[in-house]
């Protein structure tokens, strides 16, 4: 393998695909070339054609015109068994992990080492957790993988693709779900391995900062099509956004009121088991207060027991100083607390069920009359609502699954919004939403705090903390650690406090670690 | 109404294709005898009726096996009041009261044991017949009286009350907050959960309806045989579940329709009766509903399959598997 990226000829190159849905041109003509050992970086909005281009390199979908040419030769890649056998790795947005099995099973699916036929259990699970160590995955290899968290889930998968000998690798968004250390990992791990084995790597992200950090080149796509090709170090972040979305580029964060003096929520000393740990805080009435620490710090776990999703074992909430003891989510939202989870597909909405229908589930009760749903008022409020989040979809017959994240995340907030509650509970907002999306969901948590709400911002987005909160609480092993007022910290300041003390083995075992894998 | 016109379509074309194939081989069968034929058959026997129930039982995620035996001892215990001369509308209301407390039985030990219904309705379906057996094994029940009987006799009886069963699923499906509620857990259980649905309550509740609508089946077809026997309704659970499964509510949970339940039942009836009309062995009455049964299944789960991955950016269609659904597995 070259050890220097040779121009002339590409790893990759894929010339002129078309694939047109019913309704839709999802590519139109789009070239895309990928030198060895480069990490080129494919960005675009949602529905810009990036995951449709990487399933067709994938095999999951057929073209209806054009070429794939691996290594200089033209090839028919026509089943995800075909892109396998030429060196290309893909790991997706989506999790694909055998949920029964445990992470060194999982990451040695199809591989394991075996001896005399029957698998060697010792070097399976030796060698996973040499490679978990590798990423500073701190997980047992025997852990089922059902137990984990997403961000867990995500980690092995990224582990998985990275134990088979790749000449592509392919990766949709991987950074998303993994906070700060880990990224720097994986990112010391991507260098090494294309320096050292001139692996190319295409890299799907929306996070415009780790594009420049990461990147060789981008690509950008809008409307299925390629609007250019650039080296990133001749691209100012300008440029690239306004190539992105077609336009000027708008302001993403909207200015933040000052709050009213009336307390929306008040919770003193919750503590449940050892996840939490005598949390205070305080929500005014149009405040947005923002949780942040490292995962695992307890963020989603308070959150739930705040809106009576999870048990707790002692401490008192208050919503508008009035003293509540949610036991079940029923009880929350009645008392007029809402949590809107962080996995929208399996708990944010039922994906084969309408818009209409998701929206009414949590607003039954004010919806109907002795038990009798009041449809036409249903209606008339899901037409209402779709409208003013400027939900892009025929009408409320349609069904979830069939919207983009950035549209799901809108109408979860849509039967938020219904449910009239005083105290909203985002965990990861905007996770995994493109920039135009972002914006929208900001907008519409800026109208709630017009209209008297509170908001709890739980997310790992620590500009997103810092941009959208009036106050920042940083959380460390299940006990709020640190407080800033909105503009007196920098990333920097939460880090330093969501880590703590800095722990010894990613000092000292990164370098290593990125080393062994060549 | 389009829509709900358009949701059945596909079991409706089945229908009418079995019957136009029955009238061009068997011209016997052109008359009002046979269509006459297919509904007593249907809604005299109580299926009917007992299907209307386990639609909202599948759609809620409730799978219930226990119908079977809950017919079998609602059946022995009005049989033994009707007796003992109780006067009939009292034992029609205790009857469906023990089909009730059935339902509740199931209910409550889905929700409090946790484990798997297919598990639990199959330990209850055990324990109601045994009851049955205590109650009614070796006791004469038979003549219950003209008034009794009009309940199962001939087409008015069970139609009127298989006509009831139907608008009161309905309505509970469609109109009430109840039924949106059972569309949402069946649909996703924790997400019905997070947006304050009563899961728990709701499975209890969707138990009972279950247990009634078994019970008011096992009436009419007492009433219709004039005699209660305790070796009824053996298998009929799984006729139930055919019979919404065909219709094309889903066995996953949180897609379906009392509607389409119609046409499921009628579509396996009326390959019975064609079978007959064309002088085929009742054997192949199984192989037949067997067939229909799987064939239903995979036409729904296929067409599924390509509406959510009809639009880019959806990979997916539900990775759940039936065996997951009832619990075995993960």
């Amino acid at each position: 393998m070259p050890s220097t990226p040779d121009t002339t000829t590409f790893v990759v190159e894929m010339r002129n695909i078309v694939k047109a849905f019913p309704g839709v041109l999802a590519l139109n003509s789009v070239n895309f070339q990928l030198r060895p050992g480069e990490v080129h970086v494919l960005l675009g909005e949602n529905g810009a054609g990036k995951s449709t281009l990487i399933k067709v390199l994938s095999g999951a979908y057929k073209t209806d015109s054009g070429e794939i040419l691996v290594d200089g030769q033209v090839v028919s890649i026509s089943t995800p068994q075909d892109a396998l056998d030429q060196g290309l790795r893909f790991i997706y947005q989506e999790l694909s992990l055998a949920k029964n099995l445990d992470i060194a099973r999982n990451m040695f699916l199809g591989m394991e080492p075996t001896r005399g036929g029957l698998v060697d259990e010792k070097t399976l699970y030796a060698r996973a957790t040499q490679y978990l160590k590798k990423f500073h995955i701190d997980l047992d290899p025997r852990e089922t993988v059902s137990r984990l968290s997403v961000t867990e889930q995500k980690m092995v998968e990224i582990a998985r693709a990275l134990t088979t000998k790749a000449k592509v690798l392919v990766l949709d968004e991987p950074t998303d779900v993994l906070e700060d250390r880990s990224r720097k990992d994986l990112f010391a791990v991507i260098r090494q391995l294309k320096k050292e084995q001139g692996v190319a790597f295409v890299y799907i992200s929306h996070r415009y900062a780790e594009v420049a950090e990461i990147g060789d080149r981008v690509t950008i796509l809008r409307d299925g099509s390629n609007v250019g090709t650039y080296e990133i170090k001749d691209l100012a972040f300008d440029k690239m956004i306004e190539l992105m979305i077609g336009g000027e580029v708008k302001k993403q964060y909207p200015d933040l009121r000052t709050p009213s003096d009336e307390n929306a929520l008040r919770v003193e000393n919750i503590c449940r088991g050892r996840v939490l740990d005598h949390v205070n805080l305080v929500i005014k009435r149009g405040e947005i207060v923002g949780v942040t620490g490292l995962m695992g710090a307890g963020k989603t776990e308070l959150g739930r027991a705040i809106a009576g999703v999870d048990p707790f074992d002692s401490g008192e909430i208050y919503v508008h100083e009035k003293r509540i003891r949610p036991r079940s989510p029923q009880d929350g939202i009645r008392d007029g607390i809402a949590y809107l989870p962080e996995d929208r597909k399996s708990l944010g909405l039922i994906q084969d069920h309408t818009i209409r229908d998701n929206y009414a589930y949590p607003s039954l009760y004010r919806l109907s009359t002795l038990g009798i749903v009041n449809q036409s008022r249903l209606d008339k409020e899901v037409v209402g609502i779709m409208g003013r989040l400027s939900v892009k979809a025929p009408n409320g017959r349609t069904f979830a699954m069939q919207l983009s994240g950035g549209n799901q995340q809108k109408v979860v907030v849509a039967k938020w919004l219904g449910a009239e509650c005083q105290v909203l509970i985002f965990d990861e907002p905007t996770r995994g939403i493109d920039i135009n999306g972002k914006r929208e969901i900001y907008g519409i948590m800026e109208e709630l705090l017009e209209r008297g709400v509170g908001i709890l911002m739980l997310t790992s987005d620590y500009t997103e903390a810092l941009e959208m909160s009036h106050r920042i609480i940083v959380m460390r092993r299940g006990a709020i650690c640190r407080e800033f007022a909105r503009g007196e910290a920098a990333e920097s300041d939460i880090l330093r406090e969501a880590i703590g003390e800095i722990p010894a083995m990613a000092q000292t075992e990164a370098p290593k670690a990125a080393a062994a894998v060549g | 109404m389009q829509r709900q016109l358009r949701e059945i379509a596909g079991p409706l074309l089945g229908l009418v294709l079995i019957w136009v194939v029955i009238w061009a081989l068997a011209p016997i069968a052109r008359d009002w005898e046979a269509i006459d034929n297919v509904l007593e058959n249907s809604t005299g026997s109580g299926l009917f009726i007992m299907c209307c129930g386990m639609t909202i039982a599948l759609i809620g995620n409730c799978l219930d096996l226990s119908v079977g035996s809950i017919y079998a001892l609602v059946s022995v215990v009005v049989g033994q009041l009707l007796v003992a001369h109780m006067f009939w509308p009292l034992a029609v209301v205790i009857g469906l009261g023990a089909g009730a407390l059935c339902g509740i039985t199931n209910g409550v030990i889905v929700v409090k044991t946790g484990i798997p219904t297919l598990i639990a309705t199959l330990g209850t379906q055990l324990a109601f017949r045994g009851v049955a057996d205590m109650w009614g094994a070796g006791v004469d029940m038979e003549q219950f009286g003209k008034n009794f009987d009009w309940l199962g006799s001939g087409l008015p009886g069970p139609l009127l009350l298989s006509a009831i069963a139907f608008l009161t699923i309905w309505f509970i499906l469609s109109k009430t907050r109840l039924g949106f509620q059972v569309y949402a857990q069946g649909g996703n259980a924790e997400v019905a959960r997070l947006a304050g649905i009563p899961v728990k309550r709701n499975i209890v509740l969707i138990y009972m309806i279950c247990g009634i609508m078994a019970a008011l089946g096992a009436i009419v077809y007492t009433a219709r045989v004039d005699f209660a026997y305790v070796d009824r309704g053996q298998g009929m659970e799984m006729w139930a579940i055919a019979g919404v499964v065909i219709g094309g509510t889903s066995m996953f949970g949180g897609v379906g329709g009392v509607s389409r339940t119609i046409i499921g039942v009628l579509i396996y009836e009326s390959i019975f009766a064609g079978l007959i009309y064309l002088h085929y062995d009742a054997f192949w009455q199984l192989v037949a509903t067997g067939a229909v049964l799987i064939v239903a299944v995979w036409v729904d789960h296929t067409q599924r399959r390509a509406s959510a991955s009809r639009r880019p950016g959806v990979t997916s269609a539900k990775k759940r598997s039936l065996w997951n659904r009832v619990g075995i597995g993960s």
